[in-house]
């Protein structure tokens, strides 16, 4: 067992451990989080005096209690959340168990491993930046941890200021090598195992399940869910329909997809062909399968097809941040003859419950004979007369659609759709339910439309003889400014100006500018795109072999570059500023024609040049005799810095006239 | 067939890797390092560290995640660009001088050795060592300083400083470079003293009679003149009074001085040498004046600290 490091050191160590958590914080479980925090300051109380290693009664107690909270928060100690926050956690309880030089050492590099896994979490410009950060704070706590130090405060001040100042030039000129490093270095095309974590398992973006109430944290995830670039005119707002995951079947609480029609292929749509527009998509990662293209999709990306209900669904998840064309159309008309086995999915209800909504439905139907689109028009009036927009709905009871359309009365996207659809299928008119996203932004620097996960939205589908399916948003008939300008506008119209419009929006739009460049040059660099850019610059031979020899030339170069420029930022500045506003002197004079030798002392060399040079002797004359008191004189070891600056200045300044 | 090739293996190590032959000779002082001669392996933490490395490497490339392939590309290369400051730290030191006191056998002897740098910016975290001896070094950037090594000593006479390692983990602790230092310099180490030695051998004063040695500074006496005496110890006014010539004779006292005679003693080789070395500092510390007959040297009389460090020193390199 080692000495443990100083109190000082130790606290280092910590608050290293507080920046790595930091960068975790945002995925981590809120309570687990805070109880890590917790540790840390607790190892900081217990290390006040002096820093000693915890018995295992404070130990075991610590791991048990770190593993109970870890369970109940995150679920399971395994998959990608909970494997992670265990790793934190370990390397948090590792500080009560172990306090020698090495193994502040072992946590700390063990901090740096950690940084990388909340790349997991995400790759964003500023997450980079901030564990770039860190990493350079691990090198400089590894610095002042290799040396010994004295144990006091300002031995700790000292080491802590050469680390900052070595760990910061190292990290600086390890630049150079890195960008070139990570040019070259070969990328696989596929993995060569599966990702650690259950792919269907992500928590971001839209799920293949909607239950009211399930959606609302994404109304304040603000992060881009994917980004459009329209090649040719834009569709109107009232348009701007994101299509995913379409969802048939109903349990009463639930909505949920029906797997027959991913497998059946879809009837061509009839469409507009003014309509047509075609544009790029770069989403974000979901890990999940599906795209949102534009309603409704004509031709999609090589490696998704669309299904009979009008999804596209990738063949692989989107694990990765990806990119595809796409065309589609946004007038058009949609299975103009349905399957009489599509319009039973879409007409089914559970056998019981919600009866005071079947019963409404069934009055409208009487009232209505035959006239579809008079029971729709009523239901929307309903909604548009009686219902309030919210994002912060009183909760449902266990009858979902009644409790909302005969008590609650307010909600967003999906309590319309979920409780139109329900009135729908009991009028029996087939309805589905489409989640997606609606609207956007237009980023006016980048070119782009930008879609938020915020812009989440729910709407449905009903099945008119005649017209085919035909989209009804029933959002629309209470808050259509949700349709206009987004879901927080509608919710809170005072908070939004100022966010949508304006400078808000001004330098939203600049960072999203930033996080796309970033995304493109960095995140989605892989082969291919390697491939492109070195075939740029002429290489076109992309073996491994070629990378590899790149790797090592190149990267030889930028590793003696980068030694050589940190190793020569430590060599003290030589000498004097006088002797080198000097030397700069003589090298002026030199230029215009008197050199002085080696052995010349500068009085004598000085009446030299001031004979040669005439026109300006009367200057060379004065300096050199200023110098040569300065220097070798009796005030060469005065105090008086002054002069010597301003002489130094002197010197610099002196031109010969020509 | 197999022996060529050996030997030019051998040829190849001992251009290539001089410290771990040539540098384990002897070499006079000074010793300059340069990157030749310092030579730089992981740490066991930097064994860890590396594979924690890889680790970050292999599975940022796997799933192609971008940034933190960035992140671990940038630990690399500070790691890698950390390895040129590991060896710049020795690069460019030069062992100067090394020196001490001497000391009498038995006792740690204060070895200093006096580095300096050539150039380049200051090196903190300097480590020298020699067995399980150790010792830190400060440099400041073109300045000396002294590391100081508290060697243990067995045996009279000049002892071989032998070799040291200079090393250090700076930067960051993944690797330490280091080097090895065989100074040829030796240091003198005086005999042990004898423990309970017979007090000097003082004898009786009066017994001795006044010794004098002539001439010398104190004024003795008047004495008649001889031919050759020089013309300013003549003392007129005496002479003038007693009518003949008188002349003033200076003498130096040698009541005190004691011999200490290696024939007088009648012991095996190293007592003798034990004893006369107590009995040498023994006089120095008592001031008394004394005279040391060696076998082949003959010392004094004489006193004080010099005297006394040129008999140890003698009686150091006796045979």
């Amino acid at each position: 067992m080692t000495a443990p490091v100083d109190r000082y050191r130790y606290g280092l160590v910590i608050g290293l451990n507080a920046l790595m958590l930091g960068g975790h914080v945002h995925w981590m479980p809120s309570l687990y989080a805070g109880w890590l925090f917790a540790l840390l300051f607790f190892a900081g109380w217990r290390a006040r005096h002096q820093v000693r290693a915890a018995s295992a009664l404070i130990r075991l107690p610590l791991l048990f209690a770190t593993l109970g909270l870890l369970i109940y928060t995150a679920g399971s100690p395994i998959g990608r959340e909970g494997g992670s926050a265990l790793l934190g956690g370990l390397i948090v309880l590792k500080l009560f168990e172990s306090t020698g030089r090495r193994d502040t050492r072992v946590v700390t590099a063990a901090a740096l491993f950690f940084c990388m896994i909340g790349f997991l979490f995400g790759q964003g410009l500023m997450l980079t930046l901030y564990f770039c950060a860190v990493a350079w704070a691990c090198f400089v706590v590894l610095h002042v941890v290799s040396s010994e130090g004295d144990g006091s405060w300002s031995g700790l001040q000292r080491d802590l200021q050469r680390g900052l100042r070595v760990g910061g030039r190292v990290v600086a000129a390890s630049i150079p090598l890195t960008v070139l490093a990570f040019v070259f270095v070969p990328r696989l095309s596929s993995p060569m195992w599966g990702a650690p974590w259950d792919a269907t398992q992500g928590k971001t973006g839209i799920s293949d399940r909607m239950r009211p109430g399930a959606l609302s944290q994404l109304w304040n995830d603000d992060s881009p869910a994917f980004r459009v670039t329209f090649e040719g005119p834009v569709p109107p707002p009232a348009a701007r329909y994101w299509r995913g995951p379409v969802l048939w079947a109903f349990n009463g609480e639930e909505w949920s997809r029906a797997d027959m029609y991913r497998a059946t292929l879809p009837q061509a749509p009839t469409y507009d062909p003014a309509s047509v527009v075609d544009y790029e998509v770069l989403m974000e990662p979901t890990e999940q399968s599906w795209w949102f293209p534009l309603d409704v999709a004509l031709s999609v990306a090589p490696d998704a097809r669309i299904t009979g209900d009008g999804q596209v669904v990738s063949r692989r998840p989107l694990i990765g941040p990806r990119k595809a064309r796409f065309q589609s159309a946004w007038r058009y008309t949609l299975d103009l003859r349905a399957a009489s086995g599509q319009r039973w999915m879409a007409l089914r209800l559970p056998n019981s419950g919600n009866l005071r909504s079947r019963t409404l439905a069934a009055a409208w139907r009487e009232q209505h004979g035959r006239n579809d689109q008079a029971v729709i028009d009523e239901a929307l009036a309903l909604f548009n007369r009686e219902f309030t927009y919210t994002l912060r709905p009183p909760p449902l009871g266990r009858e979902t659609v009644d409790d909302f359309l005969f008590n609650t009365k307010a909600g967003y996207c999906e309590y319309f759709a979920s409780s139109f659809a329900f009135l729908m299928r009991a009028a029996n008119i087939p309805t589905r339910i489409v989640t997606g996203y609606q609207g956007g932004i237009y980023n006016g620097m980048g070119g782009y439309w930008i879609v938020r996960n915020s812009d989440a939205h729910a709407w449905t589908e009903v099945w008119l003889d005649g017209r085919g399916w035909v989209r009804v948003d029933p959002t629309a008939a209470v808050a259509p400014e949700r349709i206009n300008r987004g879901s927080l506008a509608a919710a809170m119209p005072e908070a939004a100006s100022w966010y949508s419009e304006g400078w808000g929006a001004d330098w939203r739009n600049r960072l999203d500018l930033v996080a796309r460049y970033w995304r493109q040059a960095v995140i989605e660099f892989d082969a291919i795109r390697q491939q492109n850019l070195l075939q740029q610059v002429g290489l076109e031979d992309m073996s491994w072999q070629a990378l590899g020899g790149g790797l090592l030339i190149f990267g030889g170069l930028g590793l003696a570059l980068g030694a050589w420029l940190s190793l020569r930022g430590l060599a003290p500045r030589s000498g004097d500023p006088l002797l080198l506003a000097y030397r700069r002197f003589n090298q002026r004079l030199a230029r215009a024609g008197v050199a002085r030798a080696d052995n010349e002392g500068p009085v004598a060399f000085g009446e030299r040049a001031a004979t040669s040079l005439s026109q300006a002797a009367p200057a060379i004359l004065e300096l050199t005799r200023r110098f040569a008191e300065q220097r070798y004189g009796e005030s060469a070891n005065d105090a008086d810095a002054s002069h010597r600056r301003r002489l130094a200045q002197e010197l610099r300044a002196f031109r010969v006239p020509r | 067939m197999l022996a060529a090739w050996r030997d030019d293996l051998m040829r190849f190590a001992e251009r290539r890797l001089p410290a771990l032959t040539r540098y384990r000779q002897p070499e006079s002082l000074p010793i300059r390092l340069h990157p030749r001669r310092v030579y730089i392996l992981p740490t066991r933490f930097g064994l860890v560290f590396a594979v924690l490395l890889v680790a970050m490497l292999v599975g940022a490339l796997n799933f192609n995640n971008n940034p933190a392939l960035l992140l671990a590309l940038l630990v690399a290369a500070t790691t890698m660009i950390g390895f040129h400051h590991n060896v710049g730290q020795l690069n460019k030191v030069e062992l100067r001088s090394v020196a001490a006191d001497p000391v009498h056998a038995g006792q740690p002897i204060r070895l200093r050795l006096n580095f300096r740098t050539l150039g380049g910016a200051e090196r903190p975290e300097l480590i020298l060592d020699q067995s399980e001896l150790r010792t830190r070094l400060v440099l400041p950037p073109e300045g000396d300083a002294d590391a100081v090594l508290m060697l243990p000593t067995v045996r009279r006479g000049r002892m071989p400083v032998g070799r040291f390692r200079i090393w250090t983990e700076y930067p960051f602790g993944i690797t330490w470079a280091w080097s090895v230092l065989h100074p040829q310099a030796q240091v003198l180490i005086y005999p042990a003293p004898e423990h309970g030695a017979p007090a000097l051998p003082i004898g009786d004063p009066r017994e001795q009679g006044q010794r004098l040695r002539f001439p010398g500074d104190d004024w003795h006496g008047l004495r008649e003149h001889r031919p050759g005496d020089p013309p300013k110890h003549v003392a007129w006014k005496p002479s003038a009074r007693q009518e003949r010539l008188l002349v003033k004779e200076f003498a130096d006292p040698q009541s005190q001085a004691v011999l200490l005679d290696w024939h007088a003693l009648h012991l095996d080789r190293e007592a003798r040498i034990s004893r006369l070395t107590r009995w040498v500092i023994d006089a120095r510390d008592r001031q008394i004046p004394f005279r040391l007959r060696l076998p082949e040297a003959d010392l004094g009389p004489g006193s004080g600290p010099a005297f006394a460090a040129q008999c140890l020193r003698e009686l150091a390199l006796l045979p």
